[in-house]
């Protein structure tokens, strides 16, 4: 059963993953932004994966 | 409501004879303009900053001009408005961080409309800097949809597709950087042109992503449509002509089809059934890309150039609203290997609708698979910019390819009697001839005299 300490704890656990790959380490990014970049974040890697697998295509 | 005598609302060609032949002044139709915005914005919000007196004093010149026998064109005398992205005076691009802006110079879309004669009266709602929807919450009130005004008009033109439809304006320059000036005509009941990519000058807009930012038209006819853009923008040599009869119409049905509402399905089912009548080949062809992919190649170049240009005003105070703000840090995110596959997809995309176009000179599929939604209260979050599976804006496909795309009324849905919008589209610098079969469609199936009545809240 899920918790209310889960999503924080998700949120914390995608931003140290997200603010390794920002150039500041998501210094300027604001605390309150960071729940909403935990959902953009995993849209990238999906679109990585999308744009992969028609790059694929074309090349096969 | 249909189209009366009234000048606010009556095609420019049939303006332009009325001025010319003394029936009517251009400092009356610019009264008669200004009067209708007093009336109308206040529930509307279609319009940030109006401009009367100068659109008076632009009026009594061109008054003056048309009596000596200086006569600009079409647009001479014409009370056209300007997305708040195109720099001209206040120029807030719909944002609190901006909202203190002013133009130090005319886009060059500007220049070119005053040289032709049009008569600036203002500037017009956007979704903030072209991209974080409206709401009841924000610094600016939405502009709302005269169909139906607890309904967002569309974006992110939101201001030009609503003074348009309701003849607060004869037509609106906007961007579109993946649908912003056919979803609002979708959505508002008029006309929108995506033109050839850089086909009007983007010299005075404020980006939002460069590679995929258009300036366009929108007005209430197709030929109010290419009266504008040949205003705007230098001639190009005639290509061969497009005429309904005969022509090969293509349906990438499978790139659609099943995100797509199916009330806008009936309504565009029944579009292409006019175009058959009209003489034309309308023909299923294959097109080897998947929305869900053209979407991502989409996102991910948006996402990154955004990121570019608005990630110091990100710092700004007060900074953007959340979603523009958010999408613009997500854009960090998009590291060059990625940014770089994108661009080698595009590529793919576009050579994919060339090979359609080679074969089927013009392109029709909806403009957008879903329907007129409420204005919500507070700012959305990026969930639905970022959803699985993305939300059904067929226009980005034309931005991905920089190939004119223009978008018009093909129905109204029954229940709600709210406008379904018909995209077509053809190969670059075919702007022209595309809009010659959009007015062919449009004469035959009457939807353009439809028009809003005035709103009641």
């Amino acid at each position: 059963m899920a918790t209310t300490s889960e999503p924080a704890q998700g949120i914390a656990a995608a931003r140290e993953v997200l603010a390794a790959r920002l150039p500041d380490g998501g210094a300027s990014i604001p605390d309150e932004d960071w729940a909403d970049l935990a959902v953009t974040g995993v849209a990238v890697d999906s679109w990585r994966a999308l744009i992969r697998q028609l790059l694929d295509r074309s090349e096969a | 409501v249909t189209v009366s005598t009234d000048p606010c609302l009556a095609p420019i060609g049939e303006v332009a004879r009325r001025l010319r032949g003394g029936e009517l002044s251009p400092r009356e139709l610019v009264e008669a303009t200004l009067r209708r915005i007093d009336t109308l914005n206040p529930t509307l919000h279609a319009y940030y900053h109006v401009f009367a007196d100068e659109a008076l004093d632009a009026a009594g010149t061109a008054g003056a001009e048309l009596v000596r026998g200086v006569d600009r064109g079409p647009l001479h005398g014409v009370p056209v408005a300007l997305k708040d992205v195109i720099e001209c005076g206040p120029t807030t691009g719909g944002s609190a961080a901006l909202r203190d802006h002013v133009a130090g110079a005319d886009a060059e879309v500007v220049e070119r409309l005053r040289a032709a004669g049009a008569i600036v009266v203002g500037k017009l709602a956007t979704y903030e800097l072209a991209f974080g929807a409206s709401s009841y919450g924000d610094l600016f009130p939405p502009a709302r949809n005269p169909w139906a005004p607890e309904l967002d008009p569309g974006g992110s033109s939101t201001g030009a597709g609503v003074a348009v439809a309701t003849g607060m304006a004869h037509a609106a320059i906007g961007s579109d950087t993946g649908g912003s000036v056919r979803l609002p005509a979708a959505f508002c009941g008029i006309v929108g042109l995506k033109p050839t990519y850089d086909r009007i000058s983007r010299r005075g807009l404020i980006p939002l992503a460069p590679s995929l930012d258009h300036v366009g038209p929108l007005a209430r006819t197709a030929g109010d449509a290419a009266i504008v853009l040949e205003a705007c923008c230098d001639a190009v040599a005639p290509a061969a002509p497009l005429e309904p009869a005969g022509l090969r119409i293509g349906v990438p049905w499978a790139f659609f089809e099943a995100s797509c509402d199916a009330r806008i399905l009936a309504a565009f089912a029944t579009a292409l059934e006019v175009l058959v009548d009209l003489g034309a080949d309308v023909v299923d062809v294959e097109f080897d890309v998947s929305f869900a992919e053209a979407s991502a190649t989409f996102w991910a170049i948006i996402a990154a150039e955004a990121a570019r240009e608005h990630h110091e005003l990100c710092r700004a105070s007060p900074p953007p609203g959340r979603e523009a703000r958010v999408i613009f840090e997500t854009g960090r995110l998009v590291d060059a290997v990625l940014y770089l596959d994108a661009q080698r997809a595009r590529a793919v995309v576009a050579a994919a609708v060339e090979r359609l176009l080679a074969g089927t000179p013009v392109l029709a599929l909806p403009t957008v698979g879903m329907m007129q939604r409420p204005i919500p209260e507070q700012p959305f979050g990026p969930e639905r910019r970022v959803a699985d599976p993305p939300a059904p804006i067929y226009t980005l496909l034309a931005n991905l390819c920089g190939t004119p795309a223009v978008s018009l009324p093909c129905g109204f849905d029954g229940a709600t009697s709210l406008p379904i919008g018909l995209q077509l589209m053809a190969g670059p610098f075919r702007d022209r001839e595309l809009l010659d079969v959009a007015a062919a469609y449009e004469a035959t199936a009457g939807w353009t005299h439809r028009r809003p009545g005035a709103p009641t809240t």
